[in-house]
């Protein structure tokens, strides 16, 4: 479980990111963060992977505070995490198997598990035929996927993902959110920071709105606009 | 680190040597002169050392004994040196021998620069070559011999021997000085092709940190470079000064300068081949060391 009590970010330049944010999330969730730029969706996922630390307060990951860990307790909280970004990041002059392989080698994976593994998440993402190629030859959609077959190699409980879709277009953007949704449906945590309306509103998943540093709204099987308010 | 990470720490660094390509050559040229200056000046150092010690072996004062003075007390005079401290060895050099010495070595052909004097008429008094033990007590010593009765005088090469030896200090210090600039001078360039080995990579090292690598396993290849080059660089510049030194040492030999002798090459090899490694590999590590802490923020 994720657990965010009274956490307040401000930046070394001043800007509040965040103010009192309370919120916990399931594990096996599925949860997107939504609300307008700037409105502090990145900044919740930096202090969950600790590449940013709070100002105030307290953030729980299964009982244990992530921002009273130490400098070098960093790496193996991030392993327990996947994370997803809208540029993709992905390494230019590695095919796709080696960008993902690299995620395994990096936690120090032997090459017996590597070639047993690799195999099984590019397989999940539906790019094991695509394997040999490098990320220049692929479109948005299909780099993406690389991504995510990387950011799932090494079983991570939690997969964060900031704007996934959002150099995609909508069909292709709806074929990544399907794969989400499975891995989801095989016990990983989602959080996923997103602008996309539609895919939000057919997803019909928690929604939790950020406005200028605050949570405004948490609803489950919410869409991306309040109606209430629409209404 | 378990094996495959090292493998794989080993393998990102070749990489990265070969991938900076002609920075990697330009540094590794440049340690390699500068550890080819630095084997140079180790190289003279050990020579220095060497001869200062034949020099300070070789330290004799010669000891004249009055003219006319009996057989009988020259040869007790060599039982009363031997009394002193500091003497290691006495050797008896008599007057005919001098005069034959001075005849036919010295003077030959140029007989008329010796005048009247004749094997009867011998000007040379009968002397005592001495080696000492520990030169640095010389004076105190022919202070002390000089005391002996029908002693006439001592003739000692101190002078000499004390201007050789502060010239070799020098020339050691000047070593000593001329080394540490070339080690930092190295430093700097490894460091500087560190830097940009994680300049290159800067995307790569960003997307390790979120994937949970730890500092260490992101270092590790960046110090396993600098050492590659170092390490490189030592046995290039090893190799250089092995050769160099080699034909030098033969062309000394050919020669008939004798006034000292080179350290065979076999006796200095082994050492040598240390001090590069040890001085390529410490290089590598502290350059590549610094460029990190200055660049590489985890
Ligand atoms: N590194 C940073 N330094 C200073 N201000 C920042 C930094 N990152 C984000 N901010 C500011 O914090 C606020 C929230 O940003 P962010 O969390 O990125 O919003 P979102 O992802 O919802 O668009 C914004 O006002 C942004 O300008
Ligand atoms: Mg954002």
């Amino acid at each position: 479980m994720i657990e965010l009590i009274n956490v307040t970010k401000e930046y070394d330049n001043g800007t509040l990111a965040l103010e009192n944010v309370n919120l916990q999330i399931e594990n096996g969730e599925f949860v997107f963060l939504v609300g307008s730029s700037g409105a502090g969706k990145t900044t919740i996922t930096k202090l969950l992977m600790r590449e940013e630390n709070v100002t105030s307060g307290e953030i729980f990951l299964n009982g244990e505070d992530i921002t009273k860990i130490t400098e070098k307790e960093i790496p193996y909280l991030r392993r327990k995490m996947g994370v997803v970004f809208q540029d993709f990041r992905l390494l230019n002059d590695r095919t796709v198997y080696e960008n993902v392989e690299f995620a395994m080698r990096v936690v120090g994976a032997s090459k017996r598990e590597i070639r047993r593994r690799v195999p099984v998440v590019l397989n999940m993402v539906g790019l094991n035929y695509k394997a040999k190629m490098l990320p220049s030859e692929l479109s948005g959609g299909e780099q993406q996927r690389v991504a995510l077959a990387r950011a799932l190699v090494n079983n991570p409980s939690i997969l964060i993902a900031d704007e996934p879709t959002g150099n995609l277009n909508p069909k292709t953007a709806m074929e990544i959110m399907e794969i989400f949704e499975n891995i989801n449906q095989m016990g990983t945590t989602v959080i996923m920071a997103t602008h996309a309306k539609d895919i939000v509103d057919i997803m019909h998943k928690r929604v939790i709105e950020v406005c200028d540093g605050h949570i405004v709204r948490d609803e489950i099987g919410g869409e991306y606009h309040d109606e209430s308010i629409e209404n | 680190m378990n094996l495959s990470k090292i493998r794989y720490s080993i393998s990102q660094a070749k990489k990265n040597v070969i991938r900076n390509g002609l920075m990697s050559i330009a540094s590794l040229f440049t340690i390699s002169c500068c550890l080819f200056i630095l084997g140079l000046f180790t190289v003279i150092t050990f020579n220095v050392n060497s001869f200062t010690t034949q020099i300070k072996d070789q330290c004799e004062i010669q000891l004249f004994i009055n003219l006319g003075t009996d057989e009988n007390r020259v040869s007790e005079i060599a039982d009363e040196i031997l009394t002193y401290p500091n003497i290691k060895e006495v050797v008896f050099h008599s007057r005919e021998e001098l005069y034959e010495y001075a005849m036919n070595d010295v003077f030959d052909g140029k007989e008329e620069l010796i005048g009247n004097y004749t094997e009867e008429d011998n000007p040379f008094s009968d002397s005592y070559k001495i080696t000492l033990q520990d030169i640095s007590l010389t004076s105190q010593t022919v202070s002390q011999l000089e005391k002996i009765a029908d002693v006439s005088h001592i003739e000692n090469k101190q002078d000499v021997t004390n201007i050789v030896i502060s010239a070799s200090n020098a020339v050691k210090n000047l070593s000593a000085v001329v080394m540490l600039i070339l080690f930092m001078i190295s430093i700097v360039i490894i460091s500087n092709t560190v830097r940009l080995t994680v300049f290159n990579r800067r995307k790569e090292i960003n997307i390790m940190k979120y994937i949970g690598a730890t500092d260490r396993f992101i270092r590790i290849p960046f110090v396993i470079e600098g050492i590659m080059i170092g390490f490189l660089g030592a046995i290039l510049s090893f190799a250089l000064i092995s050769w160099g030194y080699i034909v030098i040492y033969a062309k000394f030999a050919e020669s008939s300068f004798d006034v000292f002798e080179l350290i065979p090459y076999i006796n200095i090899a082994p050492l040598l081949c240390v001090i590069f490694i040890v001085f390529g590999c410490l290089i590598g590590i502290i350059g590549s060391s610094i460029s990190m802490r200055k660049y590489l923020k985890v």
